[in-house]
């Protein structure tokens, strides 16, 4: 069966280069004969079979958007495959459109429903998935980060570097909390490339799930260096993906904790930021030491900005590649580029059998890269208390007794 | 006297601003290129009324002449504030003299520029003194045309940061209330929202009266919450003054937990979370007629002040660090040194200072201007003309989940009060 009649839709959160893709793929599309039809807002419309709010794209009409952020076609975290009815009223009204193809654009959370479209429709709808998340968690070949990731991490580096510059001119400490669900890689890509003083991510910690003390720990250790070395400043990132891996009755403490459309928990609803500058404050301030600190939250401004050179090619090669994948036969597979070649990944290899979702990976902390980030940030180790000097050091201006100081080390690992 | 040394130090003061090693750089050039001997001060006033000289050192122009495009201040800064005490003056002034300091160029708010004024003064004009206005809130009382330095870039950068959220808030279909830095004043906030074209900006200013009821802020909120639903958009993006948290009735906001207040006496803004309060306000006002919206609430301040200056900050400080230093040439003291089209107009300072207060009066957006009604029309709020025609009442109504009378009693006061 040849394929006429294309649709494009995207799901899940924002991130740089939707709009190339949306571009990429419709202009290749027309070029080989077929039709397209933009799909609004994710499955949240064709779920309750709306087709009117669809519409067919022109050439003239994506010729000008690849370097926009955001998304001419909306988005939305609606889960097709929640339950059986919205998937058969989406695949009735898909077929109503006259769609053979879909190209979905989206992270671990459409995988699920691309796979339940083809199988509702009997493979007479073909599905491919474009990798799009900021949050980069998305199981891929390691080095190939996913659409948008690069721009988001890049705008986040700008303000960062903004708040480095400011924490060293008003001698305070600020301590930035960074989207991404439930990896650390945004944050991570951040610090490392900003060389923020210290980057905390779930990864890190062995255990699960991981105790407030233990952040709080890491934090107050990197303070006390820093004043060691005669630094009264830094900027610590903390991955909001932390509060995801935090003990349940922790998080109970701190908020009514919000769930979105799939049940993921909303974690900027926890104010993680808030919560560590309070506790690593009054740490000090029992100890007579006065530190000004700031939290901050980045994220919601990352995810629209208009795509950096990397993702506005990144999203022509996937918009295209999506396209020929499809001409060419193709299906339920997630379109990746790597090293220049087109390898479409199917999606059986990628899916969670645990939870039918699209696996993720997490930060690799066994690889050299990590260990590079690691290795250039201010963080209290066993060798400076191994070093009796700088030990009495890091005592004095701390305030604190040397076993004290050594238990903010052990500690890490117990249970909470 | 014959010819004395001339010893020139430089400080600055508040919080940081685009542009601020900019006017270090341009002033220590001159003033070298002048025969002076330059010296900077570490974190404003903080060691001087310490009386630890050593954070006085020489600066050379090897030291400043690849600095005027970045961020921050070479020079660090700090709020101290030495006019709280007699003593706290005597040490600023001790100190810079058994330094050998002779001229001092302050970088700063209103703060530092009475912190300056006070130097010169009590000094018995041993120490000649001008100051140049630096603040991102844009709040110092120039001409109304001239802003004070880092206030471009900052908002230049405040509104790429909006237009992302209003990419996202129109992508995603929902609504972002931004809390903009400024203080008192609404020029950061206005700034950021007239430029981006943000849904609506709110100000401390718009409102006559000295004290807001925190409800009003949220039923205007709702209100054009409500009039873009009735428009067919569900989404948009509304910023908001931290300046207005001043205004709100402290009855009503004294349930916070820890307002904290800064050395000068100020609430510490940023410690209060008025996106979060009116985000969980009217969100629930909503949810309980049934109408589910996604309102994420956002900061937008301290990532702005050591952005890199734009282009018209770094010239512009190019002028007023040189500017600075001709003043003290020309036999002045005791003054804040404005550019006027092009040229240096200095300001003194008791023409600045509010008589009642012996504070330096603040420059607030002025209400009544072109320019705010400008900024006012493009917004998307409700106004007495959206009460006129019944059939559109109605559709107002019905997007806002209530009856016609509902809705007539709950907004239509806020368009008969506010003109």
């Amino acid at each position: 069966m040849s394929i006429k009649q294309i649709g494009v839709l995207v799901g899940g959160g924002p991130a740089p280069g939707i709009n190339g893709v949306i571009a990429a793929a419709a202009t290749e599309a027309i070029n080989r004969g077929c039709s397209v039809i933009g799909i609004h807002d994710g499955f949240e419309w064709i779920s309750q079979r709306f087709t009117d709010e669809q519409h067919r794209l022109s050439a003239n009409e994506v010729s000008n958007i690849h370097m926009d952020g955001g998304s001419i076609l909306g988005t939305s975290r609606f889960d097709v495959s929640s339950n059986n009815e919205s998937l058969q009223n989406a695949v009735r009204a898909l077929r109503k459109l006259n769609i053979d193809a879909l190209i979905a654009i989206g992270g671990d959370d459409l995988v699920r429903s691309a796979v339940a479209i083809e199988e509702a429709s009997k493979g007479e709808i073909k599905v491919v998935l474009i990798p799009k998340t900021v949050d980069n968690d998305l199981w891929m070949p390691l080095p190939v980060p996913t659409l948008g990731y690069e721009t988001a991490r890049e705008v986040g580096v700008e303000l960062v570097q903004n708040l480095m510059v400011d924490a060293k001119t008003t001698g305070r400490w600020y301590f930035g909390v960074i989207m991404g669900r439930p990896t650390g890689h945004l944050t991570l890509g951040i610090g490392k490339a900003a060389s923020a003083t210290c980057t905390i991510i779930p990864e890190e910690f062995p255990q699960n799930p991981i105790c407030l003390d233990d952040v709080a720990d890491v934090v107050e250790g990197t303070i006390i260096k820093r004043l060691a070395l005669g630094k009264s400043y830094g900027v610590v990132l903390l991955a909001e993906a932390l509060s995801e891996h935090l003990s349940p009755s922790e998080v109970s403490e701190l908020q009514t904790v919000d769930r979105d459309a799939q049940g993921n928990i909303r974690v900027t609803e926890i104010d993680l930021g808030r919560k560590i500058k309070s506790d690593v404050q009054s740490r000090f301030e029992k100890r007579g030491i006065k530190i000004t600190i700031v939290d901050k939250t980045i994220g919601y401004e990352l995810r629209c900005a208009p795509p950096n050179p990397f993702d506005s090619e990144y999203a022509r090669d996937l918009g295209y590649a999506a396209v020929n994948y499809l001409l060419s036969g193709g299906s339920q597979s997630l379109i990746t580029v790597q090293g220049g070649d087109f390898l479409p990944v199917p999606l059986t290899e990628i899916i969670d059998p645990v939870t039918g979702r699209g696996r993720q990976r997490p930060v690799d902390v066994n690889t050299e890269s990590y260990k590079v980030a690691r290795d250039y940030m201010v963080r209290l180790n066993s060798k400076d208390l191994a070093n009796e000097s700088f030990a009495k050091q890091l005592a004095q201006v701390g305030k604190i007794s040397l076993e004290d100081l050594a238990g903010t080390l052990n500690r890490q690992g117990h249970m909470c | 006297m014959a010819h004395e040394e001339r010893n020139l130090a430089i400080l600055v003061g508040g919080g940081p601003a685009p542009g601020i090693n900019s006017v270090i750089s341009a002033a220590t050039i001159e003033a070298i290129n002048e025969g002076f001997n330059v010296f900077g001060v570490q974190d404003g006033f903080k060691w001087l009324v310490r009386e630890d000289q050593s954070k006085i050192r020489p600066l050379t122009i090897d030291d400043v002449s690849r600095i005027h495009l970045e961020g921050g201040s070479v020079l660090g800064t700090a709020r101290e504030n030495p006019t709280k005490s007699e003593k706290a003056m005597n040490s600023v002034i001790g100190t810079l003299q058994s330094a050998g300091i002779n001229h001092l160029v302050t970088i700063g708010g209103d703060d530092t520029a009475l912190s300056s004024s006070y130097v010169a003064e009590r000094s018995g004009g041993a120490i000649r003194t001008v100051h140049v206005p630096k603040t991102i809130d844009n709040d110092l009382p120039l001409p109304p045309h001239i802003p004070t330095f880092g206030f471009q870039t900052a908002r230049a950068v405040g509104v790429k940061l909006v237009q992302n959220l209003m990419e996202d808030a129109k992508s995603t279909r929902r609504w972002y209330v931004i809390v903009a830095m400024g203080r008192k004043a609404g020029h950061l906030a206005l700034g950021i929202g007239k430029a981006a074209g943000a849904t609506l900006t709110l100000i401390g200013e718009e409102f006559p009266q000295a004290q807001i009821r925190f409800s009003d802020i949220c039923d205007i909120i709702e209100g054009s919450i409500i009039k873009r639903r009735a428009n067919g958009q569900s989404y948009g993006v509304a910023v908001l003054a931290e300046g207005l948290i001043e205004k709100i009735d402290p009855e009503e906001i004294s349930g916070l937990e820890e307002v904290e207040r800064d050395e000068h006496g100020h609430i510490r803004f940023a410690e209060i979370d008025l996106g979060r309060m009116v985000k969980s306000e009217v969100q629930s006002r909503l949810g309980k007629r049934g109408l589910r919206i996604t309102i994420t609430n956002k900061n937008i301040g301290y990532e702005l002040r050591c952005a890199d200056p734009i282009p018209f900050d770094a010239a512009y400080c190019r002028d007023l660090g040189y500017g600075a230093i001709r003043f003290l040439l020309s036999g002045g003291t005791g003054a804040m040194v404005t550019i006027e089209g092009g040229k240096l107009v200095p300001m003194y300072f008791r023409d600045m200072i509010e008589p009642s207060s012996g504070k330096t009066r603040v420059r607030l957006v002025d209400a009544e201007s072109n320019g705010y009604k400008v900024a006012r029309e493009y917004m998307v709020r409700l106004r007495s003309d959206d009460f006129t025609r019944p059939q559109w009442v109605e559709a107002l109504a019905e997007a806002g989940h209530l009856s016609v009378t509902e809705f007539r009693n709950r907004f239509e006061r806020l368009v008969t009060n506010a003109r």
